[in-house]
């Protein structure tokens, strides 16, 4: 799964570094960055609980090829 | 009557739709009813104070999840339809009209009601609420014909509602009983420095008063204030807090401060739980906790999924943010009754974080979103006071430590 986050909406809620602190931090401008490009196994089950909690549907997943 | 082993969840607000689609995330395949009083399908609450009143914005409803998601998930959305009565021993609920809904397992999700001003002209038209949908787009109409905006109360609401108005050169006075914006969660001190955040945003902000009548011919031009003044509006916004909404249990009807659950968020044993800001946990230092916060919404919702029926107490620190006046405020865990306050100061910028038992137990920042997520990771694994002080310092650069209140 390819990581995508949308800062255009991302309000910086936090909501994913606290469900996904593996693959998300916020950035200098308090906005969410992906610590990743990619993330499987585990960490595919971290970036679904982000995106399910995010309040602003910023997070998505692309799946890959 | 639908099949003993169903799941009934009654409210469809975050908690509800979220616990739905992590149940059946977790596989679980059994019959699924979400209902709500409310008509139409499930919407997200926080817009209704921002996006939805931005006159640019489209007044859309801001759907938690498309029509296709509750039926690829074989979700059942009964809307417009109201729970008047819960029996624990048939395990039945009784929806207006009479019908009963069979259920294995029940989860109360209902919800709370925005609280009226039990004072004279408390109904006069131009008088709102905040709470719905319908209530939002009211809102979003008187704004459209409005000059002056009194909003009473202080809190989040009344705050998002004031950053909207000025947004559209309105004229916004808050009234707030007490002596700081927030005070419900905030010690004073820090609800002071919300407080000029309104000022520096043209919001007057009258605290340590309460409104003592409305007054209007037919619609509101006036409010009466405690202290003997008075301030003219064309339009009132009440956001003076909460009651929760449920419907009678066994024949009991709701009384305190929402639905009364263990640390698990079981009401009883019979299969009775609740989440969501209608959930009162007991607590052992702190009584009955409610907490009135969308991320606990979600997370207590998740919780009650993943736990699949087994007692687990659930343990997350509060978390809330607001955008207020520009500026993002975030709360972590619990600050009003803190033993001990350092500040981080940083021009407006605002990192606060409090002890409690010698560990820390809240947070507090404006615009310092990073290091709210940093401090609320030391509150939910209660690091000691002196870690947490250097912790914070450490990450702060350019901030010294400021000794607020101690003692």
């Amino acid at each position: 799964m390819t990581i995508v986050v949308n800062q255009r909406r991302c309000i910086g809620s936090a909501m994913c570094t606290a469900v996904a602190p593996e693959l998300f931090a916020l950035d200098a401008a308090g906005l969410a960055e992906p610590l990743a490009e990619r993330a499987e196994g585990e960490l595919a089950n971290a970036l679904e609980e982000a995106i399910a909690v995010c309040p602003v549907a910023a997070i998505a997943a692309h799946r890959d090829a | 009557m639908r099949s003993g082993d169903a799941t009934v969840v009654v409210g469809a607000g975050v908690a509800g739709v979220t616990y739905a689609d992590a149940l059946r995330a977790a596989g679980d395949e059994r019959e699924l009813v979400l209902i709500d009083a409310e008509a139409g399908l499930p919407y997200d609450r926080p817009p209704l104070s921002k996006a939805l009143l931005d006159p640019t914005v489209a007044p859309e409803r801001p759907l938690l999840r498309d029509p296709d998601h509750y039926r690829d998930r074989r979700i059942e959305l009964l809307t417009g339809r109201a729970v008047v009565a819960v029996d624990t021993a048939r395990r039945t609920v009784t929806l207006a009209g009479g019908e009963q809904l069979g259920w294995g397992r029940l989860v109360l999700a209902s919800g709370r009601a925005a609280r009226l001003l039990d004072v004279p002209g408390g109904r006069l038209d131009g008088v709102l609420r905040l709470r719905s949908f319908d209530d939002a787009l009211a809102l979003r109409a008187g704004l459209d014909r409005c000059a002056h905006l009194a909003i009473v109360g202080a809190g989040f609401v009344g705050a998002e509602v004031a950053t909207a108005a000025r947004a559209r050169g309105l004229q916004v006075t808050v009234v707030e009983q007490a002596a700081a914006p927030l005070a419900r969660l905030l010690p004073a001190e820090l609800g002071t420095r919300l407080g000029g955040l309104y000022a520096s945003a043209g919001v007057r902000l009258l605290t340590g008063r309460s409104v003592v009548a409305l007054e209007g011919a037919g619609s509101v031009e006036r409010l009466r204030l405690s202290d003997g003044g008075a301030i003219d509006a064309d339009l009132v916004l009440l956001a003076v807090g909460t009651t929760p909404l449920a419907p009678p249990i066994d024949g009991i009807a709701l009384a305190g401060p929402g639905i009364s659950v263990d640390t698990s968020l079981r009401h009883g044993a019979a299969g009775v739980h609740a989440i969501g800001d209608v959930a009162a946990r007991r607590d052992a230092e702190r009584g009955a906790v409610v907490v009135e916060q969308w991320t606990a919404a979600v997370e207590q919702a998740r919780h009650l999924a993943a736990a699949g029926g087994r007692p687990r107490p659930f343990a997350k620190a509060p978390y809330a943010w607001s955008q207020q006046f520009g500026r993002m405020v975030q709360l972590a865990g619990e600050l009003r009754d803190a033993e001990a306050i350092v500040r981080f100061a940083d021009g407006e910028r605002t990192l606060a974080i409090g002890a409690r038992d010698g560990v820390v137990a809240g947070a507090f920042a404006v615009d310092r979103p990073r290091h709210a997520i940093r401090a609320r990771q030391l509150i939910e694994r209660r690091a000691p006071w002196d870690e947490a002080v250097q912790e914070l310092a450490d990450a702060g650069e350019t901030d010294a430590p400021v000794p607020a209140v101690s003692g």
